[in-house]
């Protein structure tokens, strides 16, 4: 178990690695980083003092490690619109991103693991059929058209929500659907499926001629094995979530990360949109690390 | 209860499984009775629906597949009219069964512990403790040695063998009445199919109770039963006392089977074991006449009318066959020779 | 189980694969629901200049935000009425469907070649490149896709080239995957094994044994992420940076009618609809593709 957690560990450092490299690299797809940094007003001097600043003349691999020597001292660089630490700037945002976040995956659980129950249990059923018209839609359905329907019917029609801002809980609930029916029908259809093979495997025949109870079978036997596969997705579905946050946050004008990453892109600010790519990077790789570790603790065939 | 009532009544029992193209029949009505402390064999090739008709008796049947039977009782009990609460409650404490797949038949989330106490929690009101004590004493009858030690296992840890000793111990939680064995050796190594099939007549004996064993080893079948029954496509074909059907085979599908077995002393090294020719009929859709006279040496035209009759061997009112030709004309002729 | 239920379906096995495949496809409520949607809005791209009543772009700005037929302003001059440029809203859409298809099929041929590639690779050597093929799958699937492919585009300008390319480079993931997993299956075959050993080289192997088997699971794969790249181009378009104005994106053209969401909530719905139909029909006959040519699948 711990020769896996850490070989575990030692992957996603790598993984991190990786892609900070990655993100860094977005600077200079622009040809020349240090005109674009230097903005549109900028002069030829300015220019010049910025690659100066950076070591733009330097070799890549020298300027990377220069860059991420700063960030593991959690020096993000300085945003070129708010000229404040880009550390700054993000300590303010990610927590609302993350809030809103964590209440739409456990909407979508909510959501998605008892239907995905439900359907295994009474498969090709009208319960089946439901649950699967439930995800076929929720996949089909452009989260940004999705958010506007919403604020159509909730906000204008009948105003219960409000349509923008982050201030009060009720203006998270509509971008809370809207994140959570997002990653609800993966993780559904992997319940329904996963469930459906662990009933027909051997050992739920075993539990069931030993006189086990339905209830228990379901909820006990069954669930904890199907439940495997589930958590390692639930966990990617919320680092998806998390980067699909940068629409939904666009819709209704919340004051997060993905708002700020989408404006951020307008304003060409690119110190702040690199940082942003790293934070969503380094959540979603955090995450399914913490699945692969709980899935380790929950398998006994893992755990030993 | 009267005593002379059988543990367990099949009366024409019925397995249908519909199909994209039409409806499977599995198993076409086969009766047949076990009483207490009795070993039956049920004897076929694969695809006879010998483990369905199992399934049946237990209620355990897969989603898609029908049961109907003219009567299905145990213990006095009518378990065509039992509801799920019903048959759950006789499942496990009065009837249990041991599977062919001991690799896959534990669940591999939690302890060995854990699935053996929780067979006696569900049926008797006993404590954490008890339920322990309990799954120790059987797992050191079943002979595992430190038995208690093994509780906190999971079955990946644990070899086939082993595993399929868990399942019999896990049978045995409650004290039933009977026992259904399908094939429980089948997927082991030869030494321990050996052991295996000593540990379970060793316990049906000792805790008295009725067993259905199904094989297609015809040896282990004379080493333990008490009745045999023959199937062939859904049907018994044959069936009596266990020395009766070994001393006396009368229906050719039961003759060729013997044919089969390697006797040591007679059949030399090297020589080519009998078989018989030809293979099982598809059970889709209605059959008529002995579904055997495909492969039958014996066969001729009255073969194809149904029904076929049931006859008795005379004098043995419990040694039936299923079979238009008499004993008589069936004992006179060496079906077999020559048909390898 | 298996041996006791017979071997499936008997009737099954006298009728030819391509037959049994047809018959069960329309047996298919989804995959024939999709399919039939699917075709319209096909119908609809390759057929619209002599669908649509007017030129998508021609503005009349004495005739704007006109609503559609059903509405008690409207008329049958604009049966789905005009935008905030007076340009005809039913013309615009039909266009549409030419983008979103071809967006959607360009950035999936593209992700599909590479995807396909990577996955082939790391399934048929294992090993070390197996490792290093996976360390980039999972890097990439770390990767923020709608932020970065905003950042490339803000970047390096947007037009339905560039959009095409971003999304092609970006969406590969699910096919290395599934084509990785696929390869390691067939691999394990005995009949590879026996290719390897007689000598046969490489290309032929994988031309001859491996990419045929690899179809089924392709074109599924290839049906997700075409619908995939259609959603993400909607979204890009609506977030300002995909297919530039004035094209007729669907997503675009919901991001036009954000404005106008109290009092012409329409000029939202009507490109949302088409936009949600062409990427369920995708998705319907993607799984109808899948169940019908693997009935073991789903169950």
């Amino acid at each position: 178990m711990l020769s896996y957690a850490l070989k575990r560990t030692g992957v996603a450092v790598l993984l991190a690695l990786c892609v900070s490299f990655g993100s860094y690299m977005l600077v200079f797809l622009a040809g020349d980083p240090a005109i674009l940094l230097a903005g549109e007003t900028g002069t030829a001097a300015d220019a010049e003092r910025i690659r100066q600043i950076y070591g733009f003349d330097d070799p890549i691999v020298f300027q990377y490690a220069n860059w991420l020597g700063r960030v593991l001292q959690g020096d993000l660089g300085r945003s070129l619109y708010f000229n404040q630490p880009v550390t700054t700037i993000l300590l303010g945002r990610i927590p609302v991103t993350l809030g809103l976040g964590t209440a739409a995956i456990l909407f979508a659980l909510a959501l998605a693991i008892p239907l995905g129950i439900a359907a295994a249990r009474w498969r090709n059923t009208i319960v089946d059929r439901g649950a699967l018209l439930i995800a076929v839609v929720g996949q089909a359905m452009p989260s940004f058209w999705f958010s506007l329907i919403l604020v159509i019917w909730f906000s204008v029609k009948y105003p219960l929500f409000p349509t923008s801002g982050s201030e009060t809980w009720r203006h998270f609930v509509l971008p809370t659907i809207v994140l959570g029916y997002f990653a609800a029908p993966a993780i559904m259809r992997l319940t329904r499926s996963g469930m459906a093979t662990v009933l027909d495997s051997d050992y739920i025949r075993t539990a069931r001629a030993m006189g086990i109870s339905a209830r228990k079978i379901m909820f006990k036997h069954a669930l904890r094995n199907a439940i495997l596969p589930v958590v390692s997705l639930s966990a990617a579905q919320f680092g998806y979530l998390l980067a699909g946050s940068v629409v939904v946050e666009s819709v209704f004008a919340i004051h997060g990360a993905g708002r700020l990453a989408w404006e951020s892109v307008l304003r060409s600010d690119l110190p702040t949109v690199q940082a942003l790519v790293l934070a969503f990077s380094l959540m979603y790789i955090l995450l399914t690390l913490a699945a692969d570790l709980v899935n380790a603790w929950l398998d006994p065939r893992l755990r030993s | 209860m009267s005593s002379s009532e059988p543990l367990l009544d099949v009366r024409d029992l019925h397995v249908d499984i519909p199909l994209m193209t039409g409806v499977l029949h599995a198993v076409r009505g086969i009766s047949f009775s076990v009483g207490r402390g009795e070993t039956l064999c049920l004897v076929g090739e694969s695809g006879c629906g010998k483990s369905l008709t199992a399934l049946a008796v237990m209620g355990l049947l897969p989603r898609r597949a029908r049961r109907r039977a003219a009567q299905l009782r145990f213990a006095g009990q009518d378990m065509l009219q039992l509801d799920t609460r019903g048959l759950e409650k006789l499942r496990g404490d009065r009837m249990a069964m041991i599977f062919q797949e001991p690799m896959t038949s534990l669940n591999p989330a939690f302890t060995i512990g854990d699935q053996l106490a929780e067979v006696l929690r569900q049926h008797r009101p006993v404590s954490r403790r008890e339920a322990r004590d309990r799954a120790v004493f059987l797992l050191e009858k079943v002979g595992i040695t430190a038995a208690a030690s093994r509780l906190g296992q999971y079955p990946h840890q644990l070899s086939g063998g082993l595993r399929q000793r868990v399942m019999i111990a896990m049978a045995l939680m409650c004290g039933p009445e009977l026992i259904l064995a399908d094939e429980p050796t089948t997927a082991l190594d030869v030494t321990v199919q050996a052991q295996l099939l000593h540990l379970l007549v060793d316990l049906q004996r000792e805790f008295g109770m009725a067993m259905i064993f199904i094989t297609h080893d015809l040896g282990v079948v004379s080493r333990i039963a008490d009745k045999v029954a023959v199937m062939y496509a859904g049907k018994v074909v044959e069936a009596g006392g266990c020395q009766r059907i070994f001393r006396d085979p009368l229906h050719p599908y039961t003759r060729g089977l013997m044919r089969c077995i390697p006797v040591p002393g007679r059949t030399k090294p090297g020589e080519k074991l009998a078989a018989i020719p030809g293979i099982v009929p598809a059970l889709v859709g209605e059959m008529t006449g002995c579904a055997f006279r495909y492969r039958c040496p014996m066969a001729h035209d009255a073969c194809a009318d149904d029904p076929v009759p049931v006859r008795g061997a005379a004098g043995e009112a419990d040694h039936r066959y299923r079979c238009v030709l008499t004993p008589e004309r069936l004992r006179e002729e060496a079906v077999w020779e020559g048909a390898a | 189980m298996a041996a006791e239920t017979g071997s499936g379906d008997p009737l099954a096995r006298e009728l030819s694969r391509g037959r049994v495949l047809w018959l069960r496809g329309l047996g298919h409520q989804g995959f024939l629901m999709g399919a039939v949607v699917l075709g319209v809005i096909v119908m609809m791209a390759v057929f619209a200049p002599l669908l649509a009543p007017m030129d998508p772009f021609e503005q009349n700005l004495s005739a704007r935000l006109i609503p559609p037929v059903w509405d008690d302003r409207g008329s049958w001059a604009h049966p789905l009425g005009t935008d905030h440029l007076g340009r005809d809203y039913l013309s615009r859409l039909i266009y549409g469907a030419q983008i979103s298809l071809l967006i959607g099929i360009g950035a999936a041929f593209i992700s599909g070649i590479i995807g396909t590639l990577m996955g082939v690779a790391a399934g048929y050597f294992g090993g070390r490149v197996d490792m290093v093929i996976s360390f980039i799958i999972t890097a990439r699937l770390a990767t923020p896709v709608i932020l970065v492919a905003l950042a490339i585009v803000a970047m390096i300008g947007a037009s339905l080239e560039i959009v095409i390319a971003v999304l092609g480079l970006l969406l590969w993931d699910r096919y290395a995957l599934v084509m990785r997993a696929t390869t390691q299956q067939i691999c394990a075959n005995d009949y590879i094994t026996a290719a390897k050993a007689q000598g046969c080289s490489l290309a032929r192997i994988v031309v001859s044994e491996i990419l045929p088997n690899l179809a089924n699971n392709l074109i599924v794969v290839a049906t997700l992420e075409v619908a995939n790249a259609i959603i993400l181009e909607a979204a890009l378009s609506f977030l300002g940076l995909g297919v530039p104005p004035p094209l007729p994106s669907w997503g675009l053209m919901v991001s036009e009618g954000k404005s106008y969401i109290l009092f012409d909530p329409w000029l939202i719905t009507i490109p949302g609809v088409m936009l949600f139909l062409l990427v369920l029909a995708i998705n319907l006959v993607g799984d109808g593709i899948r169940d019908v040519t693997s009935p073991e699948g789903r169950n």
